[in-house]
């Protein structure tokens, strides 16, 4: 009897789970973007015979069923629970750290890709600096779980240094940041403001001038970063944004494209999901910033990734002009750029996690 | 189409039960023969002519055979036909680019492969026809009047895309007649949800471990490469065993008996019971169809060794067509032979740990050269397992798998053996706290429809910029 009682009790749990989640996703409404993965979701397919026989139908709507399922982050979150629960330190190679902090996994096990990096730099003709920064694994150590595993970025760093031929000169920041604390953001993999003033300060003081001393100030409270998305623990508490208070009544003309800005920071992009953007609007093949009150400073050329935003503000007092290259996007000649303006300063800033995996640097020709 | 998948759990599945639930008994095997096509054909629609064709080609040689039953030398024509037309059908399929391959090695270098996308399941439903003319020849079955009714045990959709490999003697009278009940259902359920949580819960979470291991060069310590293979081993186990259980429970649901197909394989104490315990219907497939008629051990060792060869040449190669595969089989062979002629008698008296640790050590080797297909990296993983690349015994990094795993691993390797099992068995089945049986069930289904979510979580695009 109380067989039969169970056997009753789980057809009806199974079957009406199913009916129940089939029915929500059938009469759900369609979301259209995703913040968290930052793309586009898949809407219902269009039906035709070809492309049911082509099996593209199928395939989009498998998809369709997967990026428009009911209560989808809701269920990525179990997920992670799920794992937290089964006692991983880490999901999508994203440390659970301490206080907070989530710390992407850095792991290289070959060096072909770091020594093609460092004979591109070799091979550019023009002396610069070079600065890489460490990620936030290697700077929030004792913020990493117990037995969290990632390959040693000194050491990476000195292997890097020994190779750079003497045109070059290489500028360390690791043993700075490697005492700063609150540095990089908990949930996104850049550093803030206090990481960037960090390296500023080292910079400025190889170039032989005075570090200005800056006031920073809060603009945002609710910042959920790369590494909040990327690790499915979206209810992490979020990260502050700050702005540099010195730095938003300078006169300057940022040009991006065939658009002039007047200001380093972008208020617009504090709605959006990626609000590491504020800092000079993200990401953009080149970017030329002109500093009005300091018409007879040098020009100084960035070679960079997505780490220099939140630094280069800082800079354009101690310049007149300052370009930034993104070599993921700029496909020109840099040599050229630089015969044709003219560049008084390079600096060639990554940050360690792409320069061991980014293959972009070939460009820099 | 897989049944770990959202599209199949939350869209088939129900549209499944619903139908079986409304339609007429008369009618069920059309619609269900009709839902089988569209699974089926749902990636690649054109191949369902291929199964079409399959099936109608050994209904006519079941027939045939049945028709000149009292001529048994022109029955064996049919049976020939049969096997010589499915083995055509799987060997262009499945073989042909890898026979134009080695063909390219040898020196015919104008030979082109056809890049042929393999047909879903077409390794198991071919052996399933096949095995049709040829049970009707040996009196096994008798002949199936109702062309639907064969139809339907060709596409039925829950053991079509991987096994069991379903003999139609073991099937044929619940074609036309089967039971369906409250408690029956019931019993496919519980085991449908197990063989999802043992495949998207247990195998997924393992499954990262060894692809990572994998790619290791200067870190591959002796300790990650043991790791590595064990994770692999459980991640196949719990993979296939899941993916039977689930075929095994959604019969159940409509009414369907299959055999077992695995049988706790890891708790074995010769590699002659492994092959007992692992992918039973295959062995039985290749025991009753290739084995025993080659002549089985009836005309001396000599003989019956080559018989061995030959079944695990075959074996190895249905597996897959590359040459990892076929040595993976002649290796499994090779083992069956020597327990076969004297290591068997030797291991008996040894103690029962020796014997566990014995059949461990040679099923993990087998894995690995099952999982690595690179000859090259093939060698450099067993070497490493051996301590022969001089690479260190054990470093931070092996420990960070351990710490990651270490909860995963307990889990997957107790779940690996009858412990859970025995404790249902125990103090569950049968008591007052059966009741949550259910719940149970609900919590598995829930989390692995989480992780199936997960799975689609596709956070990655912009991660470097």
């Amino acid at each position: 009897m109380m067989k039969k009682r169970i056997n009753i009790w789980t057809n009806v749990l199974f079957v009406g789970f199913l009916c129940f989640v089939s029915i929500f996703n059938l009469f759900g409404k369609n979301k259209t973007f995703s913040d968290n993965e930052n793309r586009f979701l898949q809407q219902f397919p269009t039906l035709s015979l070809k492309s049911i026989q082509k099996g593209e139908f199928s395939l989009k709507f498998e998809l369709w069923v997967q990026d428009q399922f009911v209560f989808r982050d809701t269920w990525i979150m179990v997920n992670t629970a799920m794992n937290m629960a089964m006692g991983k330190i880490e999901n999508n190679n994203v440390y659970f750290g301490k206080d907070g902090y989530l710390i992407g996994r850095f792991f290289y096990d070959e060096y072909k890709k770091v020594d093609s990096n460092i004979e591109s730099i070799n091979n550019f003709k023009y002396p610069a600096y070079v600065m890489l920064i460490p990620s936030s694994a290697e700077v929030n150590k004792d913020k990493l779980p117990n037995f969290a595993y990632n390959s040693n970025q000194k050491v990476l760093e000195d292997y890097i240094v020994s190779k750079l031929q003497s045109q070059h000169t290489p500028i360390s920041i690791s043993d700075a940041l490697s005492n700063c604390q609150d540095c990089f953001y908990r949930t996104d993999h850049h550093w803030n403001l206090k990481g960037a003033n960090v390296a500023y300060t080292s910079f400025i003081k190889a170039l032989g001038d005075q570090p200005i001393e800056y006031l920073f100030k809060e603009v945002s409270t609710n910042f959920k970063g790369t590494m909040l998305s990327k690790s499915g623990v979206f209810w992490n508490e979020p990260d502050h944004l700050q702005s540099v208070e010195l730095l938003e009544n300078l006169d300057v003309k940022v040009t991006i494209g065939e658009q002039e800005y007047d200001s380093l920071f972008f208020k617009n992009r504090l709605n959006e999901k990626d609000q590491y953007a504020y800092y000079l609007d993200g990401n953009h093949p080149i970017v030329n910033i002109e500093n009005r009150n300091n018409p007879d400073g040098n020009h100084l050329l960035v070679i960079k990734d997505s780490f220099a935003h939140a630094l280069v503000p800082m800079l354009v007092p101690h310049f007149h002009k300052i370009t930034m290259i993104d070599l993921r996007y700029y496909k020109n000649s840099v040599s050229e750029y630089i015969q044709t303006e003219n560049i008084n300063d390079i600096i060639v800033m990554y940050n360690m996690d792409n320069f061991v995996t980014d293959g972009n640097l070939i460009f820099l020709k | 189409m897989v049944f770990s998948s959202l599209t199949f759990l939350f869209v088939y599945f129900p549209i499944v039960l619903l139908v079986m639930k409304i339609s007429p008994i008369k009618l069920r095997n059309f619609f269900l023969l009709l839902l089988s096509l569209i699974f089926y054909g749902w990636q690649e629609p054109v191949y369902i002519f291929i199964m079409i064709f399959s099936t109608v080609f050994d209904y006519f040689n079941g027939y045939m055979v049945y028709k000149y039953k009292d001529n048994r030398k022109v029955a064996f024509r049919f049976v020939l036909l049969s096997i010589i037309g499915n083995l055509l059908v799987l060997g262009f399929f499945k073989y042909f680019d890898f026979i134009i391959y080695n063909l390219q090695n040898i020196g015919f270098t104008s030979l082109k492969p056809l890049y042929i996308a393999l047909p879903v399941g077409i390794s198991f439903y071919t052996f399933q026809t096949m095995s049709y003319p040829i049970d009707v020849y040996m009196n096994n079955a008798t002949l199936q009047k109702n062309v639907i009714s064969f139809a339907t045990y060709v596409a039925m959709f829950p053991q079509l895309v991987a096994g069991p490999i379903v003999r139609y003697k073991d099937i044929a009278s619940q074609l036309d007649s089967r039971i369906l009940s409250q408690d029956k259902f019931a019993d496919g359920v519980f085991r449908f949800v197990i063989g999802l949580g043992k495949k998207v819960l247990f195998a997924n979470m393992i499954g990262k471990v060894f692809d990572e291991i994998l790619l290791l060069e200067s870190n591959l310590t002796v300790a990650l490469a043991w790791i590595g293979m064990i994770a692999y081993a459980l991640q196949i186990y719990f993979d296939f065993s899941g993916y039977s259980d689930m075929a095994i429970g959604i019969g159940k649901m409509l009414g369907f008996d299959f055999l077992e197909n695995f049988n706790y394989p890891y708790i074995s104490t010769s590699i002659t019971e492994f092959w007992r315990r692992w992918h039973i219907s295959l062995g039985n497939w290749f025991k009753d169809y290739v084995y025993i008629p080659l002549g089985g051990n009836r005309f001396g060792i000599v003989r019956q060794i080559l018989n061995i060869m030959v079944v695990w040449f075959l074996t190895g190669l249905w597996h897959g067509a590359a040459y990892n595969f076929i040595l993976w089989g002649l290796y499994f062979g090779f083992l069956l032979i020597l327990e076969k002629l004297f290591l068997s008698h030797f291991l008996k008296h040894l103690p029962k740990i020796v014997q566990h640790i014995y059949a461990l050590f040679f099923i993990l080797i087998g894995w690995a050269i099952f999982a690595i297909e690179d000859f090259g990296r093939m060698i450099f993983y067993l070497r490493s397992m051996f301590y022969l690349n001089k690479l260190p015994v054990i470093n931070d990094l092996t420990i960070y798998y351990l710490r990651n795993n270490g909860v995963v691993f307990m889990i997957l390797l107790l779940a690996s053996t009858p412990l859970f099992k025995f404790l249902y068995l125990k103090y569950i089945k049968n008591r007052k706290v059966e009741w949550i049986m259910p719940f149970a069930m609900l919590l598995v289904f829930l989390l692995a429809t989480a992780s199936l979510v997960n799975a689609s979580y596709n956070p990655f695009l912009y991660f470097r910029f």
